[in-house]
């Protein structure tokens, strides 16, 4: 075969990084004023960002129309607080698990790959978030199957909900209506299954920090606004920090290896620890 | 260490490189050496403002290395005491920072290549270099500064003051470039996820496949990583006209543990020989002496690599085999083909635990997954049907890029227009990784 000229890679690279840098620049340019997500990088790495499923995400949520926030009517009466009962968890045995479905991220799916109960379900991917839990088709076990399909599909007696810590960086409210949209959703399609909302595990000291909006008072604060949700109704907190955290609420060194995810020897004890949190209904 | 530049940065491959390259390919070959010892500065000050320190120890011990070369040259009644000297203040320096305090950034390099320049002297293998600017541009080569290749002074000096440069060296060099990028984004960057992903598992829950998995894919995630630098190294040395040697002759394809070491790191065996091994005695002795001789060489290199006892057990886990060929087992290997394959790769993937882990007890708990033969018995129901459907490609493709026969038709085609057209899908898939984030810092720069 003939060979090239010596110069023919470079012109290539050139007017390619030329024409991403242009096409870049035209991006940043356009959502200046919306965004200053972008400000940061090399003008021809911004096209290869915006394939990036959470870079879509954010960027939508920075795109959309804020809406305006309604002040809640005065009223003359003095409304007295739901009376939130108490729950009493009961410890139960493999059966209560054959009607289950788990639904989460990264830390789900180590569940299910290290420690799944036998009989129950997981619709669990590595980077699910609330505001692509109801798109995403989960491409495990569960097979080819978005979220409402499954929830209309079969009926099942309790759902785990264990999603939030992906999500940190985005603007709360935005995260907390998603998150209470998701609830929603499950409540209306599945009303007489048992809804687990699940704290997120928190991370170790020296991970909290890294990025900037992963530590662990934001997922503290998190958790605590998703358990106020719960109605111990239909919705019930548990939270596994209280196996896996130390007494400042980080997650314990020895837990974990990258400050994130469990071991799989500490997945079969969390495995253990939802066995102690049955909720049996009269 | 301060934020290095590494090659795979894309502020390098975007900002720094094509830059500098450009007013280096402009200015007049008189000037050229000067702009280079600037480029040089940028890069190395670049990679430790946040610890200015550093750059004035390595600036001392430049220039305890340049006047005890001046003063071998000068005093020849003290040389010995002034070679000595030299060579404890730059070991003790290194030994101290490597143990004591945080390593400074090239510094494993750049005190073998001073140690290297003075010994050189003192043997009168290369003249003294008279010239101080020439000496500090020697010393800091920005493309070989940070991690290596350890070339002698007497080759890197030469062509510092005289080399050809022609423009096609600029596409042979991208060539080169890419290819090491290639290796090192596509390659070890993905493959070393698996072994993160092992880690973070925990050895006591791995099956004994995933364990030997393990092994393997820490193995090809450090050749890819240091074989793919050495790349990058050698395409922007010869950008600039420079030739730097090979660092890796396809190390897994050897036949012993002797000749795994005179194929990987090359020029760091290299240097070991020739100033440690050989000054020794090398194997020009008797059967105890020559024991000796490789069990310092590579108690040494293993603390060369690191400051932590799983790196000496490493050193002389690796010292033990080449020991036992150089007395009992060559002629053996040289008879049996299969079996001295297979052997090497055992024995090298048994070394990267070592290697890999620090924690004594971690390696004796990774030790005991291993061997757990029972596992196999039940392979197809195993973790390791999950990692072989994630990553069996992406290893498959790894074992096959360590052989030498993906280079051949490399070396054949690359300069065709498929082949040019090849390497330009290549950068762009590199740097559509390194923008999504999958950047990993090179493995050698903790050394």
């Amino acid at each position: 075969m003939r060979r090239s000229s010596h110069y023919l890679l470079l012109i290539l690279l050139i007017g390619s990084s030329l024409l991403l840098s242009l096409v870049g620049l035209g991006i940043r340019l356009s959502l200046q004023d919306k965004t200053d997500m972008f400000n940061d990088q090399l003008l021809l790495t911004i096209p290869f960002s915006l394939t990036r499923e959470d870079i879509q995400t954010k960027l939508s949520y920075a795109l959309a129309p804020q809406e305006e926030v309604k002040e809640p009517p005065v009223s003359e009466e003095v409304e007295e607080e739901p009376v939130v009962e108490e729950v009493t968890f009961e410890t139960v045995g493999d059966d209560y698990f054959q009607d289950a479905l788990f639904i989460g991220d990264s830390r789900t799916t180590g569940l299910e790959e290290y420690a799944a109960i036998p009989g129950a379900e997981y619709f669990a991917q590595e980077g699910m978030t609330v505001f692509n839990a109801l798109t995403q088709i989960d491409g495990t076990t569960i097979g080819n199957v978005d979220l409402p399909t499954l929830l209309t599909s079969r009926q099942f007696g309790k759902i785990y909900v264990m999603l939030g810590i992906n999500e940190l960086g985005y603007p709360f409210n935005s995260l907390m209506n998603q998150y209470t949209c998701l609830i929603d959703t499950l409540k209306k399609a599945q009303p007489d299954s048992i809804i687990y909302i699940c704290g997120n595990l928190n991370i170790t000291a020296s991970k909290s920090g890294q990025p900037a909006w992963l530590n662990m008072e934001t997922v503290r604060h998190f958790n605590d606004e998703t358990k106020a949700l719960c109605d111990n109704q239909q919705t019930f907190y548990i939270d596994i920090n209280e196996k896996f955290c130390n007494e400042q609420g980080y997650l314990r060194d020895e837990v974990t290896g990258d400050g994130v995810h469990p071991y799989a020897s500490y997945y079969v004890e969390w495995k253990d620890w939802y066995y102690t949190k049955g909720i049996i209904k009269d | 260490m301060g934020d290095v530049m590494a090659f795979s940065d894309l502020n390098f491959i975007f900002l720094f490189l094509p830059i500098f390259t450009l007013i280096y390919v402009c200015v007049k070959p008189a000037f050229k050496n000067f702009f280079l010892l600037l480029g040089n500065i940028v890069f190395y000050v670049y990679g430790v403002i946040h610890q200015p320190w550093q750059i004035l120890l390595f600036l001392i011990l430049l220039l305890v290395s340049y006047l005890s070369s001046h003063g071998i040259q000068r005093f020849h009644r003290y040389k010995k005491i002034i070679l000595i000297g030299d060579i404890l203040i730059l070991f003790e320096s290194l030994a101290y920072y490597k143990y004591f305090n945080t390593l400074p950034l090239a510094m494993s390099f750049y005190v073998f290549q001073m140690v290297a320049y003075v010994v050189d002297v003192y043997r009168g293998e290369i003249p003294v270099d008279e010239n101080f600017g020439r000496y500090v541009l020697t010393m800091t080569l920005f493309f070989k500064f940070i991690s290596g290749p350890l070339v002698s002074h007497k080759q890197m000096s030469k062509q510092v003051r005289h080399r050809h440069y022609y423009f096609s060296y600029i596409d042979l060099g991208l060539r080169e470039f890419i290819l090491g990028l290639s290796l090192k984004v596509l390659i070890a960057n993905r493959v070393g996820r698996v072994w993160t992903k092992i880690t973070n598992t925990g050895f006591e829950s791995i099956s004994s496949p995933v364990a030997w998995l393990g092994l393997l894919v820490f193995g090809l995630q450090l050749y890819f990583d240091f074989y793919g630098y050495s790349l990058m190294a050698k395409g922007v040395a010869k950008m600039l006209g420079f030739y730097l040697p090979d660092n890796f002759n396809h190390p897994y394809i050897s036949r012993s543990v002797s000749e795994f070491y005179r194929r990987w790191h090359m020029t760091l065996g290299q240097w070991f020989k020739k100033y440690i091994y050989f000054p020794m005695g090398g194997n020009r002795c008797s059967k105890k002496r020559l024991v000796l001789n490789l069990a310092v060489v590579w108690a040494f290199t293993g603390i060369w690599h690191g400051s932590s006892f799983n790196y000496v057990l490493w050193g002389l886990f690796i010292g033990l085999f080449v020991i036992l060929e150089k007395l009992y087992l060559h002629s053996f290997l040289e008879k049996h083909r299969i079996f001295s394959h297979v052997y090497v790769i055992v024995i090298i993937l048994i070394s990267w635990l070592f290697f890999a882990v620090s924690d004594m007890s971690k390696v004796v708990i990774y030790f005991q997954q291993l061997f757990s033969l029972s596992d196999w018995l039940a392979f197809t129901s195993l973790d390791i049907m999950r990692y072989l459907k994630d990553y069996g490609l992406l290893i498959l493709a790894g074992i096959i890029l360590a052989t030498p026969l993906p280079y051949k038709i490399w070396d054949q085609y690359q300069r065709t227009l498929v082949g040019t057209l090849v390497i330009f899908a290549l950068f762009w898939f590199c740097v559509y990784y390194l923008s999504l984030g999958f950047n990993d810092p090179f493995m050698y720069f903790g050394f």
